[in-house]
C-alpha cells in the first residue's frame, strides 16, 4: 500500500510538469501521460528536491507508472 | 509476402543499395560460452524474431518482408589473437553490405580462445530490422541463452510498420497539414541555415571513407556526478552530451565566432506509437530528428545544453519525431541524388541504460558496445552513448576519409574532459 502523502506529493509534480487535471496512478507515464525525456528529468529532479534524496540513472528504466514512481521515492525516503 | 515495408525501413532499403547502413554490437566476455551453444542461441532467436528470417523481395515500386527461404544466421568463429582485434571486425562489419534480397538481416562473429579465456561476440544486423532499444534486448535474450540452454523464449508475430501506430491527427487532410508545416519550417530553417553559414568551412565530401571506432567511459563517480549536474540543472543526459560534443567541435573543425551546427538527435517511437511496441519486437522504431543550433562563441556547456533541451522538447511536442520520419525516405533520396551536401556536422544516439545485465550465469561481461554505419554524406562525427554497468559509455565512428585516429580520439577526450570539468 502506497503512503498517501507520498502518493500525492508526486501526482502533484506530475501534473505540474505535464499540464494534466488528472493523473491515474496506474497510468504509463511515457505511453499514457506523454512525457517526454526532458519531462522525465524535471519530474526525476523535482522529486529528489522534494523527498531530499538522489535517483540513481540505473533505477529509471523500471519506472514505468506513476505506481512505479511513488514506490521508488518509498525506498529512497526510507533508506535516508 | 508477410507485409510493405514501413517509410523508414524502406528509406533504410534504399540506403543500403548505395552503402552499408549497420548496426554492430560487441559484447566482451569473461566465461565466454562454447561456440555451439551460441550458434544454437542464435538459431532459437532465429525461430523467436520473424525479422531474423526475413528477407526483402520488390513488387512494383513497394517493398516486402518475405520470411521463407532464408538462410540461418551465418556465425564465423575466428581464434582470438589479441584484446584488440575486435574493433577491426566491427570495422568490417559495418563496412560490408547486406544482401537483403537473400536475408538474413543479421551475421555474427565469434572470436574465441577456449572456455578460460576472454572473448568477444560481434553481432551485425541491418538497421531496417533493429534499433536501440530492439538491440540490447537481442542481446539480452541471446546471453540468456547462451547461458541457460533450457531457456524458451516463444515465437513472436511480425510487429507492424511504425507509422501505422500514429495517432489519427497524422492521417488524412490534417496530416496532409501537418506535413506541409514541417515542411514549410525545415525550408526556413535551410534558409536560416545558409544565410549563417556564409564563409563558415564545409565538411569536404569524399568519394569513400571507411568507418573507424573508438570507444571511451566515465568511470562510476563521473558518470554519477555527470548525471547529477543535469538533473540540477534540469536538462537531459542527451542535451549535455550533444552540447559538449557541439562545442569541441565548433572549436576544432568550424572556428571562432557564432556558428550554426546541425545534429541529429535520435528518439524512440515506440512508447508512442498506438499500441506501443515494445523491445522484445525487433525493429526499427525511431526518429531522426535534425537540429540547426547557433553556438555561440561565448556558449558553455550547460548554456548551450539548455538551447538543445528546449529545442528538442519544443519540437517533440510539436509532434516532429513522427513527422520527420514520414518524410524520411523523400529527405534521403534527395540526398543521395544529389550528393552535394553533408547531412549534419554531428550525430548523437543516447539511449539511457542499457538492458543488458552485467552477468549471465557463468558468463560476465567485461564491455558493451554498439556503432552504426556511417558513408561519406552522413554527419562528421558520430557517436553512440549509453550507461552501461553505471558507466558512461562512448562509442565514436568516424570516418578515415575525414579524420585520423589521433583526431578522432582527441575530439572525443576533449568532449569527456567538458563533461567532467564544466560545473
Amino acid at each position: 500500500m502506497a503512503d498517501p502523502s507520498i502518493q500525492a506529493a508526486v501526482v502533484e509534480v506530475l501534473r505540474n510538469q505535464l499540464g494534466l487535471d488528472v493523473v491515474d496512478p496506474q497510468a504509463l507515464i511515457v505511453e499514457e501521460l506523454g512525457a517526454e525525456s526532458s519531462d522525465i528529468v524535471n519530474i526525476i529532479a523535482s522529486v529528489e528536491e522534494r523527498f531530499a534524496i538522489e535517483i540513481a540513472e540505473s533505477e529509471l528504466p523500471d519506472i514505468r507508472n506513476v505506481a512505479d514512481l511513488v514506490a521508488v521515492v518509498e525506498h529512497y525516503s526510507s533508506a535516508a | 509476402m508477410q507485409r510493405a515495408l514501413g517509410v523508414f525501413e524502406t528509406t533504410q532499403v534504399v540506403v543500403n543499395a548505395h552503402f552499408p547502413f549497420n548496426v554492430a554490437i560487441a559484447v566482451l566476455l569473461l566465461g565466454a560460452p562454447p561456440p555451439e551453444r551460441v550458434s544454437q542461441a542464435l538459431a532459437a532467436l532465429q525461430r523467436r524474431h520473424p525479422l531474423l528470417r526475413a528477407r526483402v523481395e520488390r513488387h512494383r515500386h513497394r517493398f516486402y518482408y518475405a520470411l521463407q527461404g532464408v538462410s540461418e544466421i551465418p556465425l564465423r568463429l575466428l581464434p582470438r589473437t589479441s584484446a584488440e582485434q575486435w574493433r577491426a571486425v566491427v570495422e568490417q562489419a559495418l563496412a560490408t553490405p547486406f544482401d537483403l534480397a537473400t536475408g538474413p538481416p543479421i551475421r555474427g562473429v565469434y572470436l574465441y580462445g577456449g572456455a578460460e579465456a576472454a572473448a568477444e561476440l560481434v553481432l551485425c544486423l541491418q538497421h531496417a530490422v533493429v534499433d536501440a532499444a530492439s538491440a540490447a534486448n537481442l542481446m539480452h535474450e541471446l546471453l540468456s541463452l547462451c547461458a541457460a540452454a533450457d531457456t524458451v523464449l516463444p515465437e513472436l508475430s511480425l510487429a507492424p510498420a511504425t507509422e501505422s501506430g500514429f495517432p489519427p491527427e497524422l492521417r488524412g487532410w490534417r496530416g496532409v497539414l501537418r506535413r506541409l508545416g514541417f515542411l514549410g519550417r525545415q525550408i526556413a530553417d535551410e534558409i536560416r541555415y545558409q544565410r549563417r553559414a556564409r564563409g563558415m568551412r564545409r565538411a569536404p565530401i569524399h568519394a569513400s571513407g571507411r568507418c573507424r571506432v573508438l570507444h571511451r567511459d566515465l568511470d562510476r563517480e563521473a558518470t554519477s556526478a555527470l548525471v547529477r549536474r543535469c538533473r540540477r540543472r534540469r536538462v537531459t543526459l542527451n542535451s549535455a552530451l550533444c552540447a559538449a560534443m557541439l562545442l569541441v567541435l565548433k572549436r576544432e573543425l568550424y572556428g571562432r565566432g557564432n556558428l550554426p551546427l546541425r545534429s541529429f538527435v535520435f528518439a524512440s517511437l515506440r512508447p508512442y506509437l498506438h499500441p506501443p511496441i515494445g523491445p522484445e519486437h525487433l525493429g526499427s522504431h525511431f526518429a531522426m530528428m535534425r537540429m540547426t543550433t547557433l553556438v555561440r562563441e561565448d556558449m558553455d556547456l550547460w548554456r548551450l545544453a539548455g538551447v538543445l533541451n528546449r529545442q528538442t522538447h519544443a519540437a517533440a511536442r510539436r509532434g516532429d519525431k513522427a513527422l520527420s520520419l514520414l518524410l524520411t525516405r523523400s529527405v534521403m533520396r534527395m540526398i543521395l541524388g544529389l550528393r552535394r551536401m553533408r547531412m549534419a556536422h554531428a550525430a548523437l544516439s543516447y539511449t539511457g541504460v542499457a538492458g543488458v545485465a552485467e552477468q549471465y550465469g557463468e558468463i560476465r561481461l567485461a564491455g558493451l558496445h554498439a556503432w552504426v554505419s556511417n558513408f561519406t554524406l552522413g554527419p562528421e562525427y558520430t557517436a553512440q552513448a549509453r550507461i552501461y554497468a553505471d558507466r558512461l559509455v562512448w562509442d565514436t565512428l568516424y570516418l578515415d576519409s575525414d579524420m585520423d585516429a589521433a583526431t578522432a580520439a582527441r575530439l572525443t577526450e576533449q568532449m569527456l574532459d567538458l563533461l567532467q570539468t564544466d560545473v
